[in-house]
């Protein structure tokens, strides 16, 4: 890699990328791709599947640069949610489901295993952990098995018994309340409140 | 769908928790609404911090990983554009008509010719939308989005499966004007080729996906079809690899 590059900011990278110069591209995985690979293991849990998930989010930042718009948001935060979409398209295959249901079956079995139980340990970043774990329940829980469990809304409404126009809006008040408490803990986030 | 019933929906559509169905319409309304594009730029950031703390120490990602990304870009062909000019296809993908490639490609005229039509019979049949649903079903199945860069209302969505049996579902274009058609092509070993026309008000269209191919396009050409491209691409979306 070339020293310039070292020191390149994200969005140089990805403008590098644009023309081609893979040492670029490599650069962007040096940083990032151990943060892709953890959050698609969090939720696939099969390593195999998990590097598909990076394999596949890499290639198309080398494919499509321009999906990636500076202005938005952070390069990072630009990869984890494209690994979180496909992690979450490929949970929601058929299979998957099959498997991941049969795994939960044996797990709760043999341990008694309880989804809160395994959202809870979720080991989180002090502030984002400091944020999260400031919801009320009502907001957590569901914030919590959409996005690391990968459930549809629908799916959660279900789980926790509630009607799921309360789910959609606990997620929704659960994620401004996170974004005001990230604000007031510095996190760079913009001010611009939703 | 009101935008009060989108708002309240923009929380779980930023944690990719909506069904496919309703995320299309908040997608149509985003398009069109910079105040829930704003509301869901804050909840993305809110996402992307939890995505980010799922360790105390980042996982590593495997050492191997790399080399095998980096041997598949190698085995991928050009993109479109670096058939003109290599280093500025980020400008070159928004402004250079596609008739410009064409005219690099003319030996592949006469083997075109025969494909353009071939593939964009009327479609919207029973028949049709089992065989959609099939390939739906099917677990292997993957979606590619065809988006338009300029126009975030233009959009096709490309089912597929790993045989390359394929469905263009839920087009989005503009409307057009006179005798004027939608005609669909790919990308295949740097080479442009067409998949067929799909009529001015396309509906969807079964379509063959070969292994050599990594990009869709849609753009209008004259009624009928050509057998290279003569317009910009309207919407463009990248096939998954080793699909």
């Amino acid at each position: 890699m070339q020293p310039d590059l070292f020191n390149a900011s994200d969005a140089n990278l990805a403008f590098a990328i644009a023309r081609y110069r893979e040492d670029a591209l490599a650069e962007v995985y040096r940083r990032h791709a151990g943060a892709v690979f953890g959050l698609a293991r969090r939720l696939l849990r099969e390593r195999a599947a998990a590097e598909e998930v990076v394999q596949e989010v890499f290639v198309r930042l080398w494919n499509a640069p321009d999906r990636f718009d500076p202005a938005r948001g952070t390069l990072r935060s630009y990869l984890l949610a494209q690994a979180h979409g496909r992690a979450v398209d490929q949970l929601r295959s058929e299979v998957a489901r099959r498997r991941r249901e049969e795994r939960e079956a044996r797990e709760t079995a043999h341990a008694g295993y309880d989804v809160e139980r395994e959202v809870g340990d979720i080991i989180v970043a002090d502030q984002v952990r400091e944020a999260l774990g400031g919801l009320p329940d009502s907001e957590r829980r569901p914030i919590e098995l959409a996005y690391f469990r990968g459930h549809t809304y629908r799916e959660v409404a279900t789980i926790l018994g509630e009607p799921e126009g309360t789910v959609k809006s606990r997620i929704r008040n659960g994620l401004k309340r996170m974004h005001s408490q990230l604000i007031v803990s510095g996190l760079g986030l913009t001010g611009d409140q939703p | 769908m009101t935008h009060d019933e989108i708002e309240e929906m923009l929380g779980v559509y930023a944690l990719d928790a909506l069904d496919a169905d309703e995320r299309q319409d908040v997608d149509d309304h985003l398009a069109t609404c910079p105040r829930c594009r704003a509301e869901l730029a804050a909840h993305r950031e809110v996402a992307a911090l939890l995505g980010n703390s799922t360790g105390d120490t980042p996982a590593a990602a495997p050492d191997d990983l790399w080399q095998r990304i980096a041997a598949s870009l190698q085995d991928e062909p050009p993109a479109l554009v670096s058939v003109l000019r290599p280093n500025s296809r980020r400008r070159l993908a928004l402004v250079v008509p596609l008739g410009v490639v064409a005219a690099g490609l003319m030996l592949t005229v006469g083997l075109l010719a025969a494909k353009v039509g071939s593939l964009g019979q009327q479609v919207n049949s029973l028949r049709h939308q089992a065989s959609v649903t099939s390939v739906l079903l099917n677990p292997a199945h993957r979606t590619v989005e065809l988006t338009s860069a300029t126009h975030p209302v233009w959009r096709a969505t490309v089912v597929v499966l790993p045989d390359g049996e394929g469905y263009l579902i839920n087009p989005s274009m503009p409307a057009l004007v006179g005798s004027q058609t939608f005609q669909l092509w790919a990308l295949s070993r740097g080479k442009v080729v067409s998949l067929g026309v799909l009529g001015s008000h396309p509906t969807g269209a079964p379509i063959r996906v070969e292994p050599t191919m990594t990009v869709l396009m849609i753009n209008e050409e004259p009624l009928g079809g050509t057998p290279a491209p003569t317009t910009p691409v309207l919407v463009q979306g990248n096939l998954p690899v080793g699909l």
